[in-house]
């Protein structure tokens, strides 16, 4: 059981951080095409 | 309702732009900050009449005739994206140089409302203008602004007359001199054109103005100047002012809040780990180590960053950095470069991506695209992990390391400028004017806000790309290619996979899988390098003051664990500073450069520059030190010469075509 919810969590986290890194992409690239500057700074 | 914000560069136009949209887009005391257009709402405080709005800012511009590309948006701006207001923005203390862009701005079908910004020097300077009879001969609202203040700030004024000027639209008319319009349309010279609104505009600005010179003001800022944009003193100045904010950053105080925040992380690690103990070992290792430790590596060093990026925004905003520029331009004249270039530079030590954006304010293509290529070498945020552990790890005094690395990085631009001038043959050179913003006390505020955001670009990508490549790291490193769990590390896939590069990497010092690994994923993320050292050394945190001690710099558990000499963790360091940046960055590259040809010699340009730097420091350091070359020298010396070999062939190939 605790497996489970351990392999439910690491899932969780990592369909998160992917989602959060395409969102972030889609958007430079939104940005790119109206020539919007994006926060890019580091 | 669309209002464009256009004025010179520095005249504030972000400030006002984040003031009214609630933005915290970066701004700087100083001319090539924005580039590109920005587009937000205004915020519910300035509203009028529940009117919606839309503010654009755009890059600050001299004239409407575009000559460099980041002036050709504002340009662009104008003539397709049909703005309904424009919100011409004067510098109070500049008003004659201001007005030029103005008189063009007067002869489109556009509404212009005219906010004098920066109010509060006119008082200090003594500067008086006459708002009523600007408003009577220019024929348009002209408002009285401060963008610093968040209130009594003219904005809302401002705002109120964009909404009038909106519900009772009529034409705007171009100045008149001697009853002569000054309308391009009809003019076809332009050098007459020109003549004619410069005379306008010195007669205008006599008859609107009152200037006593304020001869204390002006003389303490040139007394300034005299020292801090010396030839030789200023750039001893630039350097003790880099260590200091190295010393305050990364031993004074920084440590004092990386003890508090890794603390507080283990606290969660732990707790996590305990959870999780009676779970499958491996399920909860790729957890607790994998993600959590790889996170919490890279997130330890956050606080050294803040700091850090706290006190270059306050160098930016009182103005110093400014002579920065002006300190650097007649060396990089000497070199091929803009003096211009120092700008993106000086933006690429927070992050490259900006930086190598900024290039395009250089006219000169090849000077800048040796701008935009040469932009990556300046140490940036991500990069600040790397050289902290470092330094600190192996070196007694860290800030001077630190230092140097920033100095080492102007000297290799230095280089590597001199080697693309040859190869391009190409030995135009440009003249740089900078307008040297005032002295002034820095907005702590600001500078708070600055910092605040950049630590959450950090955060951000230590959540995201970092955590992700740790992941998989944890995993290549657990599990061999039949997918059964390692016996010994060296048969794990990420060993097998980075064997090849770490050969590559003996001439270096380095030459180990784990190094190797390191520095691939470092082209992700120049923080993976931290996260990736942290999974495959099994250390789940740098920084911890009790068991590592990195801050007193006693750090023999960390030396042993890497098993490399001091010598070699620095031409690591310099490696990994000097070869290609992040992938971000090298598409900001591509599309600045402009040309797959330039691309493909800038990344094999960087990977050479980087390896002989490498090369360099550990193979003559081992010669200095043990008496014999370090191990690799033959092969690594072969590979160096025929890349050398080729330049040399590139620049007499050019050479003989151009004959």
């Amino acid at each position: 059981m605790i497996n489970l919810i351990l392999v439910l969590i690491i899932f969780m986290i990592i369909s998160i951080a992917i989602h959060a890194l395409i969102k972030e992409k889609q958007k430079n690239q939104a940005c790119a095409c109206c020539r919007h500057k994006c926060d890019v700074d580091a | 309702m669309k209002i464009g914000l256009i004025g010179n560069p520095n005249s504030g136009k972000t400030t006002m732009f984040n003031e009214l949209t609630g933005s915290f887009e970066h701004i700087g005391n100083w001319h090539g900050v924005t580039v590109s257009e920005k587009k937000a709402p205004l915020i519910t405080k300035y509203k009028q009449r529940k009117m919606d709005m839309d503010i654009v800012d755009l890059p600050g511009t001299y004239s409407l005739d575009p000559y460099t590309s980041e002036e050709n948006v504002t340009s662009d701006f104008i003539k397709k994206a049909n703005p309904d207001i424009i919100i011409n923005i004067i510098e109070s203390t500049n008003l004659e140089r201001s007005l030029f862009l103005t008189t063009q701005l007067l002869e489109l079908d556009i509404p212009v409302i005219i906010a004098i910004n920066k109010v509060d020097q006119l008082e200090k300077h003594n500067v008086k203008i006459d708002i009523v009879k600007m408003t009577s001969v220019l024929n348009c609202p002209v408002i009285f602004t401060s963008s610093l203040k968040k209130n009594n700030n003219g904005l809302d004024k401002l705002i109120l007359e964009c909404v009038m000027t909106s519900r009772f639209k009529k034409g705007q008319r171009p100045v008149s001199i001697d009853g002569i319009d000054i309308n391009a349309n009809e003019i076809k010279s332009y050098s007459n054109i020109d003549k004619l609104r410069h005379r306008f505009i010195k007669d205008f600005v006599y008859d609107i103005q009152s200037k006593k010179l304020n001869d204390k003001v002006m003389r303490l800022q040139n007394k300034l100047d005299s020292v801090l944009a010396h030839k030789w003193l200023g750039l001893v100045i630039f350097v003790i002012i880099i260590y200091l904010v190295f010393y305050i950053s990364q031993v004074l105080i920084g440590p004092f809040f990386v003890e508090l925040l890794v603390g507080f992380l283990e606290n969660i690690q732990n707790s996590i780990a305990n959870i999780f103990s009676q779970a499958n070992p491996l399920l909860s290792s790729l957890l607790v180590d994998g993600i959590i430790g790889g996170v919490i590596a890279v997130m330890g060093f956050l606080p050294l960053i803040m700091i850090m990026f706290y006190l270059m925004a306050l160098l930016e905003d009182c103005g110093y950095m400014a002579r920065v520029a002006v300190v650097m331009d007649r060396y990089f004249k000497k070199i091929g470069l803009s003096g211009r270039s120092i700008i993106p530079m000086i933006i690429g030590t927070a992050c490259s991506i900006p930086g190598i954006m900024s290039s395009r304010t250089i006219k000169d293509q090849r000077q800048r695209r040796t701008t935009a290529m040469l932009t990556p070498f300046m140490p940036c945020g991500a990069k600040l992990p790397v050289i902290a552990l470092f330094s600190a790890t192996f070196f007694s005094n860290n800030a001077l390391v630190a230092t140097s690395m920033y100095f080492l990085a102007i000297i290799i631009i230095a280089i590597s400028a001199i080697i693309i001038r040859k190869i391009t043959h190409d030995n135009s050179k440009s003249y740089f004017i900078l307008e040297l913003p005032d002295y002034r006390i820095p907005n702590f505020r600001r500078a708070f806000r600055s910092m605040l955001n950049r630590a959450w670009s950090f955060i951000k990508k230590a959540t995201t790309i970092i955590l992700l490549s740790n992941t998989i790291i944890q995993i290549l490193q657990t599990y061999t290619f039949n997918l059964s769990q390692v016996v010994s590390p060296e048969d794990s896939m990420l060993a097998i996979i980075a064997h090849p590069v770490a050969i590559l990497l003996i001439p270096l010092g380095f030459g180990t899988w784990q190094f190797a690994s390191a520095s691939i994923t470092g082209f992700i993320a120049k923080e993976n390098v931290v996260g990736t050292l942290a999974v495959v050394f099994s250390i789940t945190n740098f920084i911890d003051l009790d068991n590592m001690q990195l801050a007193t710099n006693s750090t023999t558990v960390i030396q042993e664990t890497f098993g490399i000499s001091s010598l070699a963790a620095l031409s690591f360091l310099v490696f990994n500073l000097f070869t290609p940046p992040c992938f971000a960055a090298i598409g900001a590259l591509r599309s600045e450069l402009g040309s797959s040809k330039w691309l493909l010699g800038a990344i094999a340009f960087q990977f050479y520059i980087g390896y002989t730097s490498a090369f360099l420091i550990y193979q003559l350091g081992s010669l200095l030190i043990y008496g014999a070359f370090g191990a690799g020298f033959i092969y690594g010396f072969i590979l160096i010469f025929i890349a050398t070999m080729y330049i040399g062939y590139l620049i007499n190939f050019k050479k003989e075509s151009n004959d």
